[in-house]
């Protein structure tokens, strides 16, 4: 975790999150004086917005994405690899990569929501906030996270494969946008493999909505399992 | 004969391993991705009219505008990153073959490479609009409607009558792909001729720098900068048409007739003579050029 935190690409990554949850804000939409718990919405409107759907797969994968082609090239992991297990090494790799992928969208998203709440919670009427609300702005937040996460891990399965930086930082970017092309263009019903529709949730996924939840786990848990795999067969070669 | 297979020999050499290069690779996908965006407003306006359009208007209507031949021609720099292709095996070639020959082999892959990607990208636009186009060599009803209404300059949809009256959707695509091959080919012969003259960077920032200079002469940027009226717009229009790159690739900043702007074939003279002259820069460069390193990459 401490390796994670000592990235500056982490930090730039969630920079460059926040700006583009500041550039996506829907401004018109303020109508002072504001309603008990509008910014709330206006918050949940600027993680939809298009700019935030195209920071994900680019902004996700630079802080770790790549870190297998930086160790292998540099000749560090034939060091590393002798201080600790195989086993432990992929463990570490994947839960790294996948946290990398969520943390920066987490800390933006959270920064973005006490800037939200500071500036606009004085401008609304007094009035209750509902829960419900606060727990529907929660889990639009761990959507982009998840998404996020699933976008590093692919990133960490291509570098594995390919060993080479393009290939890590490029192609979750263009499976991204495959999955988009996909459904914009040619299967405007295949809701469920549209990664603006894992955000926004507002098909049908199961009567409780739960669908996608186990949607995005068994994708995070699948992504997680085969960069494992392509991690060992790497590894074997050492 | 023997020259021009050695130099058939260089440009095969140069071909080795294209097909697999993760760069060249993420270039094309990339190109792809950004046909999508770019051909997102010909697609609109197809669903807006809910009529098909002819298979190659939405590659006339993306690719006739400005930004888009910027954007399309700036995934060339990460193309042609590597230029001159350098490898242990370049000394062996250069003790069978003169320098010229092998600076010819350079030229001629640029040339092969630049066509490749454009002809992908027409297919790719083609593709991507699919759904609604037909393949007929005529106009279709969305264009018309295009043309005589006000949506296609509210949109920047680059579709007017004096186009439709003078020209053939395929005659008109395929003067398009020449006047991008030109302007492409000019944007790597300069990156080709600075990676020789300086380095590799000095390279990318020419090419980057020749496509800020097109996108400054444009002329809507232009009469920004100049604060220039509505009314004096025809004299910025004829100056940037004349003396931008970018404005000599884009199909409709031409003479249909009514202007004093360049035609397509003054725009083909103009790009060939710079090429020439930037050809000649390369071959005076490679003189002093120091093989020193023959490592590869």
């Amino acid at each position: 975790m401490n390796e994670l935190f000592r990235e500056k690409g982490l930090w730039a990554a969630a920079a460059v999150y926040f700006a583009a949850l500041v550039i996506g804000f829907p401004y018109d939409q303020i109508k002072i004086p504001l309603q008990a718990g509008d910014f709330l919405k206006l918050y949940q409107e600027a993680l939809c917005t298009q700019i935030v759907l195209f920071c994900i797969p680019i902004m996700s994968v630079l802080p770790v994405g790549a870190v297998f082609v930086r160790e292998s090239s540099s000749g560090f992991l034939k060091l590393y690899i002798n201080r600790i297990s195989r086993t432990e090494y992929i463990k570490r790799k994947t839960m790294q990569i996948y946290l990398g992928g969520i943390l920066p969208v987490f800390f933006a998203g959270l920064f973005g929501a006490l800037v939200c709440f500071l500036f606009l919670y004085p401008l609304e009427l007094v009035g209750e906030i509902a829960a419900d609300e606060v727990w529907k702005a929660v889990l639009l937040l761990a959507r982009v996270c998840l998404v996020g996460g699933i976008m590093a891990e692919v990133s960490g399965i291509f570098a594995a494969l390919f060993g080479n930086f393009y290939m890590a930082y490029g192609m979750p970017f263009v499976g991204y946008y495959l999955l988009v092309i996909l459904k914009e263009r040619y299967l405007p019903e295949m809701y469920s493999m549209y990664p603006g529709e894992w955000i926004a949730f507002e098909k049908n996924w199961g009567a409780d909505g739960g669908g996608l939840w186990w949607f995005l786990g068994t994708f995070s848990l699948a992504a997680g399992l085969l960069h494992g795999i392509v991690l060992y067969m790497r590894l074997k070669e050492i | 004969m023997g020259a021009c297979r050695q130099v058939a020999a260089a440009v095969r050499w140069n071909f080795l391993g294209f097909y697999k290069n993760p760069r060249i690779i993420m270039a094309f996908l990339f190109s792809f991705i950004l046909c999508f965006f770019l051909s997102e407003r010909a697609m609109t306006v197809a669903e807006y009219y809910d009529s098909p359009v002819q298979a190659f208007e939405p590659f006339i209507w993306t690719f006739g505008d400005a930004t888009s031949i910027l954007l399309c021609a700036l995934l060339l720099i990460l193309l042609f990153m590597d230029l001159p292709k350098l490898s242990p095996f370049t000394p062996y070639m250069l003790l069978r073959m003169k320098k010229g020959r092998w600076l010819l082999a350079q030229l001629i892959y640029i040339f092969l490479v630049t066509v490749l990607y454009m002809l992908y990208v027409l297919a790719v636009t083609g593709i991507l609009c699919m759904k609604k186009t037909y393949p007929g060599n005529i106009w279709s009803k969305t264009a018309a409607l295009l043309a005589y209404s006000r949506m296609g300059k509210d949109l920047s949809v680059p579709s007017t009558v004096k186009v439709m009256e003078s020209t053939s959707p395929f005659a008109c695509s395929a003067q398009i792909i020449l006047l991008l091959v030109c302007y492409a080919l000019t944007l790597s012969f300069l990156m080709l001729f600075f990676q020789m003259w300086i380095g590799k960077k000095a390279g990318v920032a020419a090419g980057l720098f020749y496509s800020l200079f097109g996108f400054l002469l444009n002329p809507k940027v232009l009469a920004v900068i100049l604060h220039k009226e509505e009314y004096q717009m025809f004299q910025i229009r004829r100056l940037t048409g004349w003396i931008s790159p970018l404005n000599h690739a884009t199909y409709g900043m031409h003479d249909f007739g009514y202007d004093v702007l360049p035609s397509i074939g003054q725009s083909c003279l103009l790009f060939a003579l710079l090429l020439g002259f930037l050809a000649w820069l390369s071959f005076r460069t490679l003189k002093k050029y120091n093989f020193g390193s023959f490592t590869g990459e």
